[in-house]
């Protein structure tokens, strides 16, 4: 399966380093934050988790403000992401982000999504399925709904009809 | 009291209103006389069917277009209760004529059955006209129209209209039925489609078919006939040379529609909206235009029609871009297969290379298409057959891009007349079974012999449970399967005929 990803890296204050990682075992890139990357990977048909995780950073690596706020803040954003050449759109929505806080958390969230922001340090995970056109397609059943119309297309008649047939003389 | 009603009847998709009866209003409008358009598909496909219960619906529906289905006692009450609804409606309004819309070959049987109750109640002229009055399935033209002589005979209807309204409707108002097409084997004398008249869709609740579209969607005509001459297309025999409307002509239509009735969704009823570049070009500019001067967003219309696959020299991506910014949402694209030898065969006149260019065209302006295919042409070897899979497999990413909305698959290739595969199946090297005239599925080709019936079925249920397995949204496959069983086993019982 081709996995293209696509970011927007923030520099300034030096290369943000990031490891991308299928199901735990498959590294696939671990270094500085490219804008493009791009893999080619064997996957067996199933489930599976993408995981891009920024790590590296350090309390300094952001400035602020006079008031306080951020005014540079070392980070990736994850900007897109192809399957097999199709972008994917509501999905990328569905990406989880587990940050690492750099002091002890207690009110800040386990996890946020949607998130595509990645300015702590800590994983982005995405959950699929391949092959990933008909895990695309399944999640998003384009098109118009038949169902109940006369337009309508059943895998019962399918199955029926085509036992009928290979039971049929051909006249 | 009304002049003339003009009737719709089942059974097609009632997702629109039909374009005839609207034509053959305006055309009465024209002349002073008052008609008033009834809408009996609609009917059954929303109050009919959801008091009706489903099990006889089914039934009922199946009796419509399967011919050798026949209706249990029960079925029948419900489906004489809903005629006898619609003859005392009718008659509420006391009129002259009774025009019927036959759509297709899918409505010959309720016209038929409403008729034999009909008669039997009011008195008034009768007359039918459409596609089905011939008995092809598919295919939209015969020699003779057979289902119209057949209900002449029976006393159903008093005349028969072939062909066009717009210059047939006018001699019947002033009582000459003695022009071409009406009554007539051979069609009427084509009009000019340029002095067609703006339909009059006041009678019918536009809101109210089932298309999703909160403004409704109306039926527009672009031209009449086709650039091309594919081999099993009647197209150019039943509509001649090819004939368009102006590009600005057809966009003020679509405009007026808008400002009358509120509609912001069209579908193109004709065979091609992109025939004439140079009135598209035009077309989608006066739309464009439009809506910068009434300061509308871009696609505030949707249009969708059939269309051709062009070569990247003559419909080029700025084309594509401006199609898209007028509105085009879904293309229908007789795409047929994925053989480029079997594509030559039929004078589709591209190829996968240009198919390929406009699927990025479509997918890259966000504009939708449904592919037409067919499987079984006479041609076709089992590495065509895998070509056309191949095809499939290789295009699934424009369904879950959501480029591709559907796969319709027919029911396998037939020869019909009118078509050039019908007048010259020699060049095709198909002759007809037994010595007969090749027509319908009763065809071989000679140098393609293992082709059988049984194999071009098989081939098809094939492409659809690939499509299945892909995730495509197939159409009409129940009704397809279910009509390619009873003619197949028409067949069989045609056989043991002859060996008994």
């Amino acid at each position: 399966m081709k996995i293209q990803l696509n970011f927007a890296v923030e520099r300034r204050l030096g290369d943000p380093l990031i490891k991308v990682t299928i199901d735990d075992y498959m590294l696939l890139y671990d270094g500085i934050a490219q804008d493009n990357l791009e893999f080619d990977v064997p996957l067996t048909d199933g489930n599976h988790e993408l995981k891009i995780t920024h790590h590296g950073k350090t309390v300094h690596d952001h400035v602020l403000n006079s008031d306080g706020s951020i005014a540079i803040d070392k980070h990736i954003e994850i900007v897109g992401i192809h399957l097999d050449h199709t972008p994917l759109t509501n999905e990328l929505w569905l990406g989880k982000f587990f940050p690492v806080y750099m002091h002890k958390a207690d009110n800040e969230p386990y996890s946020i999504c949607p998130n595509l922001y990645l300015g702590h340090n800590g994983t982005w995970v995405l959950e699929f399925a391949t092959p990933a056109l008909k895990w695309l397609i399944d999640i998003r059943r384009p098109g118009p709904q038949l169902g109940n119309t006369i337009f309508k297309t059943n895998h019962q008649v399918l199955q029926e009809i085509k036992n009928i047939f290979e039971n049929l003389p051909d006249v | 009291m009304i002049h003339a009603i003009i009737l719709t009847v089942p059974r097609k998709a009632a997702v629109r209103p039909a374009a005839a009866p609207a034509i053959i209003k305006q055309i009465f409008n024209k002349h002073g006389v008052s008609s008033k358009c009834l809408d009996i598909n609609l009917d059954y496909f929303t109050r009919f069917q959801q008091q009706c219960d489903p099990v006889l619906w089914n039934e009922i529906d199946e009796h419509l277009f399967i011919k050798n289905k026949q209706l249990s006692v029960s079925a029948q009450i419900e489906f004489d209760q809903l005629i006898q609804h619609w003859i005392e409606l009718i008659s509420a309004y006391q009129p002259k004529q009774l025009l019927i819309s036959v759509f297709s070959w899918q409505a010959q049987r309720f016209t038929e059955k409403f008729l034999e109750k009909f008669r039997t109640q009011y008195i008034c002229e009768v007359i039918i006209g459409g596609q089905g009055l011939i008995r092809e399935e598919n295919g939209s033209f015969a020699d003779r129209p057979t289902f119209a002589h057949y209900l002449k005979q029976l006393g159903l209807i008093d005349h028969w209209i072939r062909g066009e309204a717009e210059t047939t409707i006018p001699a019947i108002i002033q009582g000459n039925y003695n022009v071409a097409g009406i009554d007539t084997d051979f069609f009427a004398e084509r009009s000019n489609i340029a002095d067609q008249p703006v339909m009059d869709f006041s009678d019918f609740n536009i809101q109210s078919y089932k298309n999703g579209s909160k403004h409704g969607v109306l039926p527009i005509e672009s031209s009449r006939g086709c650039i091309r001459k594919c081999v099993f297309c009647d197209i150019p025999t039943i509509h001649g040379g090819f004939r368009v409307k102006s590009g600005s002509q057809l966009a003020n239509e679509m405009i007026h529609y808008y400002e009358q009735y509120g509609v912001r969704d069209f579908f193109f009823h004709d065979a091609l909206c992109n025939g004439s570049m140079k009135d598209f070009r035009q077309f989608n500019r006066t739309l464009i235009d439009y809506y910068e001067s009434h300061n509308l967003p871009d696609r505030h219309f949707a249009y969708s029609s059939h269309a051709i696959v062009r070569r990247p020299g003559a419909m080029k991506p700025i084309d594509f871009e401006h199609m898209a910014r007028a509105g085009a949402e879904t293309m229908v694209l007789g795409i047929e297969s994925g053989s480029d030898r079997v594509l030559a065969d039929m004078r589709k006149d591209f190829t996968i290379a240009d198919l390929d260019y406009n699927m990025a065209q479509y997918s890259k302006n966000k504009m939708q298409v449904y592919f037409l295919m067919i499987t079984g042409f006479p041609t076709e070897t089992e590495e065509d057959h895998q070509a056309s899979l191949d095809l499939l497999t290789k295009y699934q990413r424009f369904v879950a891009d959501g480029t591709i909305i559907g796969v319709n698959l027919g029911t396998t290739l037939t020869i019909e007349q009118g078509t050039p595969m019908f007048d010259q199946p020699n060049t095709l090297n198909i002759i007809g079974i037994n010595n007969q005239q090749p027509q319908g599925a009763d065809w071989m080709c000679t140098t393609n012999p293992e082709l059988t019936y049984k194999k071009r079925i098989m081939r098809r249920i094939q492409v659809q449970e690939h499509c299945e397995q892909l995730g495509y949204t197939f159409w009409k496959g129940d009704d397809q399967l279910k009509t390619l069983m009873d003619k197949y086993q028409e067949r069989l019982a045609r056989i043991q005929e002859l060996v008994h």
